[in-house]
């Protein structure tokens, strides 16, 4: 097959598309439905710009074929927002400032949410080998590293 | 995007002997997917270019890791990187794969990719194929036709080349329990941890029960060769001999001498030939030193 119904639920929200087989996963998100965060940089699985939850752990989306992800669950940064508000990793990446450009925030911030759903308190050791899958270019990554350990506290006192 | 894949033909069986009738079929032409980490990052620099691709992520059972005494582990073509590094029974029975596993790609990587997968891209700078080489594991490839255990000594038969026919998947590797008194280490020289090695190792000792004489060695190294390779005289040099720190810094410039490096982005043959023996001595020395727990 060329093509291929896939059946998916996107951020709480059931879908039903039609996909060409090589289609990636983040051709789908970001072409043809418009979901923008998720970010192309790299193309070849280096960068993590293009990082996403599937079945709450993180992938790389330009590494995955839009026809295998039928039947599964994908989180992206769109669905991280409630109706509380934004997520307390969103909340900290603004209070620390640990982004510049923020291109690479989305991908920084599924990362984050995939280490923060494994262990409720990271060392700052973890939290760095959590994010080794994703490049910053501008801030040096030490906001970056704060943001998440301040996420992480609040998570828990929101528990 | 600039970085897009061309069309292919693609399968997703969901049964295994559907998987093994297309593989009868198409042969050479299909490529198989499991995680998909090398296959799309090569598709996409335009080192593969596959007619069909057949995903074998929608077959049931495929995905399994378990230990027991008796069998030892057992893990299949869909058992990710991540699930081997998080199982309790690797890092406590076979500390050298679990340390491969770590250090196999980002997280990202290791939460898509799998060790089969790993083993055969047949790189010689894989870490998990490094480990599983050092702990003698065994791959069962099956075809159409029937089933077959390859040692994994004969698995690597050339850069990016296995021993598996086209008509043949691998559905499990097993490694057999370790003995009593054995040490196992995998280490790896790269920039980031994460990164591809210049060099890695991976060693297994086992002492006769009662004294410090070497029953068993086992040392892998990867970039260093074409494939994954044992460094087999430095392997016999200490079997048989009461390990001393003096016999295994003599094994380690033996195993260097059996390497045949060479230069690229990540490293030179000239330093990859001097550190190879300096990290093939400490790595059997860490595994010498992990016979006493």
């Amino acid at each position: 097959m060329n093509k291929r119904e896939i059946k998916i639920t996107l951020n709480g929200k059931e879908y039903s598309l039609e996909v060409k087989a090589h289609q990636t996963l983040l051709q789908v998100l970001r072409e043809d439905l418009q979901l923008t965060a998720t970010k192309y940089s790299c193309g070849i699985g280096e960068c993590g710009a293009c990082t996403v939850l599937i079945n709450g752990e993180s992938h790389l989306s330009c590494l995955t074929l839009s026809p295998t992800v039928h039947g599964k669950n994908i989180q992206t940064l769109e669905g991280l927002e409630s109706n509380k508000g934004l997520h307390p990793i969103q909340e900290a990446f603004i209070s620390e400032d640990a982004f510049a450009c923020g291109f690479c925030t989305p991908g920084m911030i599924m990362s984050a949410l995939d280490l923060l759903q494994r262990g409720p308190k990271p060392t700052q050791e973890e939290i760095m080998e959590g994010l080794a899958g994703n490049i910053c270019r501008c801030t040096g990554y030490y906001k970056i590293i704060k943001a998440v350990g301040k996420a992480a506290q609040q998570m828990k006192e929101r528990k | 995007m600039t970085r897009i894949l061309q069309p292919f033909e693609f399968f997703a069986p969901s049964n295994l002997e559907e998987a093994l009738e297309i593989l009868r079929t198409y042969g050479r032409d299909v490529t198989i997917l499991a995680g998909g980490t090398d296959v799309l990052s090569r598709m996409k620099i335009g080192a593969l270019q596959p007619k069909s691709i057949m995903s074998i992520q929608e077959i049931p059972d495929l995905d399994f890791l378990e230990y027991n005494e008796k069998d030892g582990l057992r893990l299949g073509p869909m058992t990710k990187i991540r699930t081997v590094e998080d199982f309790p029974g690797v890092r406590e029975k076979y500390t050298s794969l679990y340390e491969a596993a770590r250090v196999n790609g980002t997280p990202q990587i290791r939460n898509m990719g799998t060790v089969v997968g790993n083993i055969c891209r047949s790189s010689p700078s894989a870490d998990c194929a490094c480990a599983l080489l050092s702990l003698d594991a065994q791959i069962c490839v099956r075809s159409a036709k029937g089933v077959r255990w390859i040692a994994i000594d004969k698995f690597f038969t050339a850069y990016n080349e296995t021993a598996i026919k086209p008509d043949e998947m691998v559905t499990e590797v097993r490694i057999l329990p370790v003995e009593d008194s054995t040490g196992t280490a995998f280490i790896k020289i790269g920039r980031l941890s994460q990164d591809l090695a210049k060099i890695n190792s991976a060693a297994q000792i086992t002492l006769r029960n009662g004294n410090g004489v070497c029953k068993k060695a086992r040392i892998s190294l990867g970039a260093m060769a074409p494939t994954s390779m044992r460094a087999k005289e430095a392997e016999k040099l200490i079997e048989g001999k009461e390990v001393t720190s003096d016999l295994l810094y003599q094994a380690g410039q033996k195993a260097s001498e059996e390497t045949q490096p060479i230069t690229d982005l990540r490293s030179t043959a000239e330093y990859r030939k001097r550190v190879s023996a300096v990290l093939s001595h400490r790595v059997l020395k860490l595994a010498w030193e992990r016979t006493k727990n």
